[in-house]
């Protein structure tokens, strides 16, 4: 009886989450497939009928499929990036205690307590061609020409990194902080050098905090929409704004949901690929 | 025995909430009218104009305003179609006739909106299918002290000493459609055949800045002087000249363009006689006469009657009303998305 009733535990645990899951994320998507299959006629609306040219016509369109690898790209740097700035930084907060641990971890939660629209427009304020570095770069003489730093991809990953990269840290800490100590202690007592350490050490064994990291903030920058939108304009096409110009702007739901679910079928490639990479490594 | 003290207090907080909304649902003998507005700025004025004075009217009714975008309540139409939450839309022309067209409004008439009689003419739709509450100019912002004399052409735009400080709203946006139809005019293209436009585009292609989506945007450009001059409408240059930006605006010897707004009651509400009295309080010459003073919209009520001030800076009466170029927005509406289609590749790529 007792046996039984820990057998069911974890579901009684899984239950609430799994039911709020169910119903307001499974049940919309399910409608949005549906809807990702209709047609869609300009001025009269959406055709209650059953076809895959939403499909067809976005993955046989260069246009579409160059705004897809764009995309990735986009993502890939940002991660990159994020995880070359976030690692020291958690490396320096997982070895940091008491008061001094809290308060760095506040300064890294702290963006988190703006919205990222708030955010966006103080980055706009930043990098326009009168913000604030490029005013003070020609004040110093240090250009003559503002720098282009917005309304293009720079300014995207610029402000991408900043809203994505505590997500990075954070997942690196808790990886960081499950390294035991004494295995540092071990390696130094046998000889082993700082470089040596962290290649043979810190970097294996951070490797999920890593990979975790990176499906967030990857994911993160996928879906991005205030960022791009705000930062770039029209110029830089990603694949959530060819949604929202398509859902909000033409109305056209199906071709719009149709974009999505192509979009979440290759986030949810890559971040099966890469957890089960993880895995794998772990078990061997 | 810790967990089962937690089951408890969870019990008692359920039961607690249960009975509480069960209160308040009692409590609430006013009809609550649920409207939509474009939110921001607009919506402190509309407050203030048109809202609070309503309520007062009309103590039983309560007006909760919700901001939505013109094609997020459309949006909304089509999902709410058979269980309606939100009772009155705001939305443009562009809008207002898709929802017609869709068969998602409740068509009005003088009976159940007196104020209607007094509209120009203009301003009446095809069976009174929603009431055109409003109207601004697409024309084009410039900055006053930089942009001297006053652009008076569309051709401006193309002139080298403004590159690179020209924003073009992009297409799939209400301002983005309205400098295109310009363009159209200004390079005698037609609906039908807009080659001459986007060729006019192109060359005006390394010229822009930036293709902004928003309304918020183009103001950061112009507050920021990132731009000196694009294409907007004339209500959101004067709001943001109210908060001391040195931007005004101009219609050009081409013309501008109106921007009607709509108000649109959900077919199916559930308080059709609040939402007519809503609507035809919106039309009414003194809400009209406050709206335009707060937002800069111009008045759709042939009886209203502007303060001088409001008169002298906001598109208003007869003469303006045949100046500004009406396109054909339902053609315009089903062509748009191959112009944006065309434009994504062609022009912001």
């Amino acid at each position: 009886m007792r046996e039984r009733g820990e057998a069911l535990k974890p579901w009684f645990l899984l239950g609430p989450n799994l039911v709020l899951i169910g119903l307001l994320m499974l049940g919309p998507l399910l409608l949005l497939a549906r809807i990702s299959f209709d047609a869609y006629e300009a001025g009269s609306g959406i055709i209650d009928t059953w076809q895959i040219s939403n499909y067809t016509k976005f993955l046989f369109d260069p246009f579409y499929r160059e705004v897809l690898w764009g995309t990735l790209l986009l993502g890939a740097e940002v991660t990159a990036l994020c995880l070359v700035l976030g690692f020291p930084l958690a490396y320096a907060l997982s070895r940091s205690r008491g008061l001094k641990r809290s308060l760095l971890y506040f300064c890294i939660l702290m963006p988190l307590l703006t919205s990222t629209v708030v955010r966006t427009f103080g980055w706009m304020i930043l990098l326009g061609n009168n913000g604030f570095i490029n005013r003070t770069l020609m004040a110093l003489h240090a250009i003559n020409r503002p720098l282009r730093l917005m309304y293009n991809t720079t300014g995207v990953i610029i402000a991408l990194v900043e809203v994505l990269l505590p997500f990075m840290v954070l997942a690196l800490d808790t990886a960081l902080l499950n390294i035991n100590p004494s295995l540092y202690e071990a390696a130094r007592n046998l000889g082993a050098r700082g470089t040596r350490i962290f290649l043979r050490i810190t970097l294996p064994l951070s490797l999920p905090g890593i990979i975790s990291g990176c499906v967030l903030v990857f994911t993160g920058a996928l879906s991005a929409f205030v960022t791009p939108t705000l930062i770039a304009g029209a110029r830089v096409k990603v694949m959530s704004t060819i949604i929202y110009q398509q859902a909000m702007a033409l109305l056209d739901w199906p071709f719009g949901a149709a974009v999505a679910f192509i979009m979440l079928a290759v986030i949810l490639i890559l971040m099966v690929a890469s957890l089960t990479l993880t895995e794998r490594r772990r078990t061997a | 025995m810790n967990g089962m003290r937690l089951h408890k207090r969870i019990a008692f907080g359920l039961l607690a909430g249960m009975v509480l909304a069960a209160c308040t649902t009692f409590a609430s003998a006013q009809t609550e009218l649920v409207v939509t507005n474009y939110g921001g700025s607009f919506e402190d004025g509309w407050r203030k104009s048109v809202v609070e004075p309503f309520e007062k009217a009309h103590p039983d009714i309560k007006v909760k305003l919700v901001q939505k975008l013109v094609f997020e309540s459309m949006a909304l139409m089509r999902a709410q179609k058979n269980d309606v939450r939100v009772d009155v839309f705001m939305m443009d022309e562009v809008g207002a006739a898709q929802a017609t067209a869709e068969g998602l409004v409740q068509p009005v008439s003088p009976k159940t909106v007196p104020h209607l009689a007094e509209l120009y003419p203009e301003f009446r739709v095809a069976d009174d299918a929603f009431c055109k509450f409003m109207f601004d100019a697409a024309v084009i912002a410039y900055n006053s002290q930089q942009v001297k004399p006053a652009p008076d052409s569309y051709k401006d735009f193309w002139d080298k000493k403004y590159a690179g400080r020209i924003a073009i709203n992009n297409l799939d946006s209400a301002t983005g459609l309205s400098f295109f139809l310009m363009l159209l005019k200004t390079e005698g293209a037609t609906m039908d055949k807009v080659d001459p436009a986007f060729a006019a585009m192109k060359r005006l292609k390394p010229s822009i800045l930036t293709f902004p989506e928003q309304h918020a945007q183009l103001a950061q450009l112009f507050t920021q002087g990132d731009i000196v001059m694009a294409p907007w409408t004339s209500d959101r240059a004067l709001l943001l000249a109210s908060k001391g930006v040195p931007i005004a605006w101009a219609i050009p010897k081409e013309g501008g363009i109106m921007q009607e707004g709509g108000l649109v009651i959900a077919k199916g509400t559930k308080h059709l006689d609040a939402a007519q009295k809503y609507v035809d309080f919106a039309l009414s010459r003194e809400a009209q006469a406050a709206n335009a003073k707060y937002t800069f919209l111009s008045p759709t009520n042939s009886k209203t009657v502007l303060d001088a001030d409001t008169a002298k800076k906001i598109p208003n009466g007869p003469q303006m009303i045949k100046t500004l170029t009406r396109p054909d927005w339902k053609k315009a509406n089903e062509l748009r998305p191959q112009w944006i289609d065309r434009w994504n590749r062609e022009i912001t790529q």
